[in-house]
């Protein structure tokens, strides 16, 4: 080889092109804190990165006020009139949704049942809605939307306010049923949109509500939870959210910060495989649930900010809660005996010895994700079960594989987190419990749990709905096919400038449209 | 057949270490070996000096700084951060140790087949080398590791297969240049059967190369362990290991900057120590490399 030198940069180029290199970074560092940003502009850092196809989890989209459905959620986590002025359900089978008549799309086409009809077609179709029997969708007349179902079906309304439920604008659906830019009819529409990385909104000034006080909205995807801490400190941004519970503390006391706690229907809580050993007995997941001392775990490592949960639901968030749950009590010395009734026993009379049967040892393998605070809560599980004989493994795998693993051969336990009423109606049960229709990994069957569930759906008397849904919660409270651990609270922080924010009990919107920034 | 005289490998790595003066980079070496020193005694007789469990959680004493009772703080389940950095040590200096050393067998006889086994042979091993040095060694491990599933036996497992290559190299170069040497050729003049060659005659100029190679190694080897475990593919909770505990500490780097302070310090002191010890190593054992390097400096 011929290694004959070809001075194809002499020093002197290269210190040019390093200045003119460093001096264009620096004037892109420069231009980020523009001009123009200042004043009209509302700027949010948020975990998680939007989407375009609300199909695809059209949540940021949803909470940032661009798109909106035909049933929006209340405060107090009931369907409530949306794009639709309200429903009725002219029998078991049938239901109509009278649309408002003074909406328009961003694209400045106005709504009608047609263009609903559309995007609900195109909803109806994906994989989100699978599990709900609607028969067909059609325009009753120009404003109303009629949907029939296969079976009578309460949790209709509940379903329609869903993010993959959200009415787009005809134009925004693509020849191949993407989408590219979604338009639909909230207070903000899309300006530009860099997946991954950020969303810019304007306002929408033909919006039927309240009319935003800001002109655009600038959503940024910060996925560090100091950094977005940090750029609320320095005032890059008016609200900080989804922040760590370890921030509580330090934020309230630091000026000119206001942080908000406010309890969301998310639970933390272990599946067990009651298919396999040890935990198809019922005795040996009872032990493991005794034996968790629930409030060590959100005093210690939850800062005191999520608080041990009683059931599927919390009573604070909604009526369907059953409000005769007791949390199983930590009873460290019940799990012991329990454990002994099911067989395992200890030889020694050593503290934490690991209980064997039959010469197996009761070690178990929890599987958990690199969620927050999950494998922390994992850590501390392992160590509290321990002290009853029970060798807890941890595997820390990424949800996805979580998921798949669980799903296709036997396990032991794993835990996760869930949102208990991301559509908001206690049908979720079903998704939770339902011998067939459950998306847990349980294997947990019970004629009476199907039967109870089967019969809610399918009345809409309520007080009927509310006593069926309590019993199934007492009914698996006492069967323990899943070890539910703790509520969850949504913390975001905000300048304290900010006025009129009020946290929305399912997330379903942040309600920007409400919000204002006081002068300084 | 005369057996090889265990001592003759020894004596021959002697006699190649006197008779190179150690010079002015004596104290690289020195300084190196000291930290290097320092911490396999903290691996070795920390974790029985130390009173406290390194998993035992302690929620109430949680985030405390450092303190008489915990010299170096507790992390976020009240463990001692100390006691569980004198086992990380052990973990990952051993891990190191072990990767190294299988990377190490594989890299030299890989080097030897393709030195002496000729050009088939060569032209088949060289071709494996360039593709395993194509790509950065830290991304393929990362998807061994990750295929693999987490966990420490992966981590060397993943850290093994990636890393011989450079011996290889090494190894296959060296003999390259010795075997044409007179006192090789005079051997397969007489005789000399194939294995006696590389046992008497090869292997021992192969020890400063390979030996030298081997201590940088190391502390690359801890770095990645701790990258591995960082990103969750190793250690797996409670095991104390260096990157886990980065890791979890992360979160608490306002509130509690001593959890990833300790043991960030310990890889940084371990990857310059072993870094220290390669390159006075190296100027020591192979005179060329220091005359050029001494060339270059005036």
């Amino acid at each position: 080889m011929n290694h004959t030198r070809q001075p194809t940069m002499n020093r002197r180029t290269a210190l040019r092109t390093t200045l003119a290199t460093g001096a264009l970074a620096l004037a892109g560092c420069l231009s980020d804190d523009s001009a123009g940003e200042t004043g009209s502009t509302f700027r949010i850092g948020g975990k998680w990165a939007p989407n375009r196809d609300p199909l695809d989890g059209g949540s940021q989209i949803r909470r940032l006020g661009v798109t909106e459905a035909l049933v929006s959620v209340d405060d107090d986590a009931n369907p409530a009139p949306g794009l639709a002025t309200g429903w009725e359900r002219p029998d078991d089978h049938r239901w109509e949704f009278p649309l408002r008549e003074d909406v328009t799309f961003h694209d400045g086409a106005s709504l009608d049942a047609a263009a609903a009809v559309e995007s609900l077609h195109r909803t109806n179709a994906s994989a989100a809605f699978e599990d709900v029997p609607i028969e067909s969708i059609e325009a009753v007349d120009e404003t109303t939307v009629g949907v029939e179902t296969a079976t009578p079906f309460s949790p209709l309304p509940a379903h329609l306010s869903r993010n993959e439920a959200v009415i787009l604008s005809p134009e925004s659906i693509e020849a191949d049923d993407s989408i590219e830019n979604p338009i639909s009819a909230g207070p903000f529409a899309v300006d530009t949109f860099d997946p991954g990385a950020e969303l810019r909104l304007e306002r929408h000034d033909e919006y039927y509500g309240e009319e935003p006080a800001f002109e655009a909205v600038h959503y940024e995807v910060v996925d560090d939870d100091q950094t977005r801490r940090l750029k609320l400190e320095n005032g890059e941004v008016e609200m900080a959210r989804i922040l760590p519970t370890e921030t509580v503390a330090p934020l309230e006391e630091t000026d000119g910060i206001d942080v908000y706690t406010p309890e969301i229907p998310r639970i933390r809580f272990l599946t067990f495989d009651t298919q396999t050993e040890p935990f198809d007995d019922e005795r040996v997941r009872r032990a493991v649930s005794v034996a968790v001392d629930r409030d060590a775990l959100t005093d210690s490592i939850l800062d005191g900010v999520d608080d041990p949960a009683v059931g599927p639901f919390s009573p604070t968030i909604t009526e369907w809660a059953n409000p005769d749950l007791e949390t199983d009590r930590y009873d460290p010395e019940q799990a012991r005996t329990l454990l002994a009734d099911a067989g395992w026993t200890i030889d020694g009379d050593t503290e934490r010895e690991t209980r064997t049967r039959d010469g197996t040892e009761l070690a178990i393998e929890c599987l958990t994700f690199d969620g927050r605070d999950l494998p922390l809560i994992a850590q501390v599980l392992q160590e509290q079960l321990a002290a009853v004989g029970i060798d807890l493994d941890v595997t820390t795998l990424e949800y996805a594989t979580m998921v798949d693993r669980v799903g296709q051969e036997p396990f032991d336990v794993y835990l996760t987190s869930w949102g208990t009423l991301w559509y908001p109606d206690p049908d979720r049960l079903t998704d939770m419990f339902h011998s067939r229709a459950a998306s847990l990994h349980h294997g947990y069957e019970n004629d009476r749990v199907d039967t109870l569930l089967e019969e809610a759906r399918g009345t809409d008397d309520h007080e009927a709905r509310l006593e069926r849904y309590h019993e199934v919660q007492s009914i698996v409270a006492e069967d323990v096919p899943i070890a539910v651990l703790t509520n969850y609270t949504n913390i975001t922080a905000t300048a304290a400038s900010v006025s009129g924010y009020e946290p929305h009990p399912t997330e379903s919107r942040i309600g920007l449209e409400s919000i204002d920034l006081d002068a300084e | 057949m005369a057996a090889l005289r265990p001592s003759t490998l020894v004596e021959r790595g002697r006699t190649l270490l006197a008779s190179r003066p150690l010079g002015r980079t004596n104290a690289a070496v020195r300084l190196g070996g000291a930290i290097a020193g320092v911490l396999v005694v903290f691996a070795l007789v920390g974790p029985s000096v130390s009173p406290y469990d390194p998993t035992a959680q302690l929620l109430e004493a949680r985030l405390e700084g450092p303190s008489l009772a915990h010299p170096l703080g507790t992390d976020a389940l009240g463990r001692d951060i100390a006691t569980r950095l004198a086992y990380g040590a052990r973990v990952s200096l051993a891990l190191a140790v072990a990767a190294t050393l299988v990377r190490l067998v594989i890299g030299t006889t890989v080097g030897l087949l393709a030195a002496t086994g000729g050009r088939l042979v060569d032209t088949v091993l060289m071709r494996l080398v360039d593709v395993q040095l194509a790509f950065p060694g830290l991304v393929l491990a990362l998807v061994i590791a990750g295929v693999l599933g987490p966990s420490l036996r992966n981590v060397v497992i993943a850290l093994s297969l990636v890393g011989w290559a450079s011996y290889a190299r090494v190894v296959r170069g060296s003999v390259l240049s010795i075997r044409e040497r007179p006192f090789v050729r005079s051997a397969k003049l007489h005789g000399t059967p194939w294995h006696r060659l590389v046992r008497r005659h090869l292997l021992p100029h192969l020890v400063s190369p390979v030996l030298v190679l081997a201590t940088l190694n190391v502390g690359t080897v801890v770095l990645a362990v701790a990258g591995l475990s960082y990103l969750g593919l190793g250690a797996q909770p409670p095991t104390p290991e260096w990157g886990t505990m980065i890791a979890n500490g992360r979160n608490y780097l306002r509130a509690a900057p001593w959890i990833v302070t300790a043991p960030g310090v310990a890889i940084m002191l371990t990857v310059i120590s072993f870094n220290l010890l390669g390159d006075g190593l190296r100027d020591a054992l192979d005179p060329d490399h220091l005359e050029d390097r001494q060339r270059r400096r005036t």
